[in-house]
């Protein structure tokens, strides 16, 4: 639309301003109040503009934390979030390439039955599963002791050979608990597969004549040509994987598998005392650095992994 | 360097779909064979079964001694050139054309070797830092057609590689890929729908209809003596005009739908008098006759000036009988001028008429 009219200006960069102030003022606030002494923050104004406290905040949360909370500074639950958002990033890609690899390019009984489960489970996401996926971490054979109570055998441990192997492996606070439940992913495998059927058939045959095998073919030409698919993906999971909220709340009970986002929470609920806002402040500041520092690192990549069409 | 040998080879596919009915060829060593014929003929069928590509469900392939049947497609020695190219969008031209030395452990002096060969035969030297993208049509071609050669193979595979250029280009390409050919001495297998592209290239040629060879033979065989009216129709441009005749009581001439009479060629096989068949001429056998009363009755509808030659298209009622006039096609030589409405008496040259069987297609 090319139109100049004045009033017309006027009103979509009003609009604009609107919208950026919508977004920006509750980071505008998170940041000012973590630079405030905290009975500075349960004044009435709340202050608008910078305080001189920002080092004392930042620095207490990084080096010791909140006292009457865990005691812990915000560097292990970061590390925590580190892992398990770059695990269940990286986790999730590799699962799906490999899966949209199988489905695309190999023939086999109930090829399309296996991606239609795939696709099905699209519609069940952590929340809804939550409760029996919490049971099967709580106890990794809990689907074979449930079958096997079905057959008639009760019981925890089953007798092979004369040994007695213990059904019961617990996941419950520990890197693979918060992660594993969070890899699959239908959406990344049905991501790669549309992006693999726009592989034209040519450059498999191609390949194929050049004698590459189906795991060089997938490293040497289909790896290289999803790189920024995989890229975009990334900084996707990345940000879901970090956010998780739920998740990390329920299976873990020790403090040194807390994640950040969890940590926040705790410091926002606790009893008999005002909380310190001040820190929550700077802790939430502290927070959002890593995904922001992945998104503006990947931004280039993460555009054309999503616009782009040109193969 | 190889022969390649086809025997009875057929293709279903699982749906029951019978895409190949039996065919047989032999190419020799050195050889340039053009498949040629419509869409849906089969003949891509047909090379992507000897590149392997597709599965052989009957009879044989035999490259050089072996027979290939089961064999995977880079244990064939053979080199394909694809439609589209193929090449492999993030890898350098010098990628592209060693990808398939390197899968094979070609130590890397050698690898080196063969492709700046390759690269030099092919003008490519200043462009081996290239990303496929960033190359014209012309020489993606060239890039596709290097990474056939350096492999050395026993065979190339042509998959209608030129369909993707411009007309010039084509041209200039459909040389160059003669050229290589010859200088290499390459036994090639080459598939296009082209019927220019085949008469120009090919060694010999195969049209193909209906998953079935129809006629084998050197483009000039079958351009002067097409087996069937399809080789007729399709071999050469325009189109080889065809009409119904009866033969008549002397089997020495031959009665038009509209009367007129046309001589058999005197050297021509024996034919029944009264028998009912399709005669086929070539647009330039047909020519302007003094003779009004034999010769068939042609109205110009359209003037096409070639330069060299001039073709006019026009109605004659001998083509589909009394009443209504059937399209038929005139090559002249040189420059001419006449109006549409022209009616002009026509003869055909009798060495160059073509006796088919009404029924069958076949030539008598």
């Amino acid at each position: 639309m090319v139109e100049n009219r004045p009033w017309l200006t006027v009103f979509s960069h009003l609009v604009l301003i609107l919208g950026i102030g919508v977004v920006v003022l509750p980071l505008w606030v998170t940041l000012v109040s973590s630079t405030h002494a905290g009975e500075d923050l349960l004044r009435s104004p709340i202050p608008m503009w910078f305080g001189n406290q920002m080092f004392e905040n930042y620095s207490q949360m990084l080096s010791s934390g909140m006292k009457h909370v865990s005691g812990q500074p915000l560097t292990g639950m970061m590390l925590n979030s580190l892992i398990m958002a770059l695990s269940i990033a990286i986790g999730k890609i590799a699962i799906s390439l490999i899966a949209a690899f199988a489905i695309c390019y190999f023939r086999f009984p109930f090829r399309m039955t296996c991606f239609w489960m795939i696709f099905i489970t699209l519609m069940l996401p952590v929340e809804v599963r939550i409760l029996p996926t919490y049971e099967v971490i709580a106890n990794v054979f809990t689907p074979l002791t449930k079958l096997l109570a079905l057959l008639g055998y009760e019981g925890t441990d089953v007798v092979i050979a004369g040994f007695s192997i213990d059904l019961d492996v617990s996941m419950l606070d520990s890197y693979a608990g918060l992660t594993l439940p969070l890899i699959a992913s239908a959406t990344a495998t049905f991501l790669f597969r549309q992006f693999f059927l726009t592989v034209p058939d040519e450059l498999t045959e191609a390949a194929r004549i050049d004698g590459a095998g189906p795991m060089k073919f997938f490293r040497d030409i289909l790896l290289p040509l999803s790189r920024t698919n995989i890229a975009a993906l990334f900084v996707i999971l990345f940000i879901y994987g970090w956010n998780q909220y739920l998740w990390p709340l329920l299976v873990t009970t020790d403090p040194s598998y807390a994640t950040i986002v969890m940590g926040i929470q705790r410091m926002v609920n606790v009893a008999d005392i005002e909380p310190q806002w001040n820190l929550v402040m700077a802790a939430s500041m502290l927070a959002m650095l890593p995904p922001v520092a992945i998104v503006i690192g990947m931004q280039r990549l993460f555009v054309k992994g999503l616009v782009e069409t040109e193969k | 360097m190889a022969n390649l040998q086809i025997s009875g080879v057929e293709k279903v596919y699982p749906n029951g779909f019978k895409a190949i009915h039996g065919i047989d060829l032999k190419v020799e060593d050195g050889e340039f064979i053009v498949l040629v014929g419509p869409s849906g003929c089969g003949k891509s069928t047909l090379l992507r079964m000897i590149a392997g590509l597709e599965t052989v469900t009957g009879g044989t392939i035999q490259i050089g001694d072996r027979v290939v049947n089961d064999l995977e497609p880079a244990d064939r020695d053979i080199a394909m050139v694809f439609q589209n190219y193929a090449l492999y969008p993030h890898m350098s031209v010098y990628q592209n054309m060693s990808y398939g030395l390197r899968n094979r452990g070609f130590p890397k002096a050698a690898i080196e070797e063969r492709v700046q060969k390759a690269a030099g035969i092919l003008q490519l030297d200043g462009l081996l830092d290239r990303r496929p993208r960033q190359l014209s049509g012309g020489q993606r071609q060239r890039v596709a057609m290097g990474r056939a050669i350096v492999r050395e193979p026993a065979a190339f595979l042509f998959d209608e590689p030129l369909s993707n250029l411009d007309a010039k280009l084509r041209v200039q390409m459909r040389v160059e890929i003669k050229q290589l050919q010859r200088r290499l001495g390459t036994t090639s297998v080459y598939v296009t729908h082209d019927q220019i592209e085949a008469m120009t290239m090919a060694d010999r040629l195969v049209v193909m209809n209906a998953g079935v060879a129809e006629q084998i033979g050197t483009p000039i065989d079958l351009y002067e003596n097409p087996s069937s009216v399809f080789v007729g129709g399709f071999i050469g441009s325009p189109a080889m005009n065809f009409m119904p005749a009866q033969v008549e009581a002397d089997g020495r001439h031959l009665t038009l739908a509209d009367g007129s009479r046309l001589v058999l060629p005197a050297d021509g096989a024996a034919v029944e008098a009264g028998r009912s068949v399709t005669i086929g001429v070539r647009p330039e056998h047909l020519m302007p006759s003094s003779d009004t009363d034999s010769a068939l009755k042609f109205e110009i509808v359209l003037v096409e000036h070639l330069g060299a030659d001039t073709l006019l298209y026009g109605l004659a009622s001998a083509v589909k009988g009394a009443g209504e006039g059937g399209l038929l096609t005139v090559r002249m030589s040189g420059h001419h001028v006449m109006p549409a409405g022209t009616v002009i008496p026509l003869v055909a040259d009798p060495s160059h008429l073509h006796l088919f069987d009404v029924a069958t297609g076949r030539r008598i």
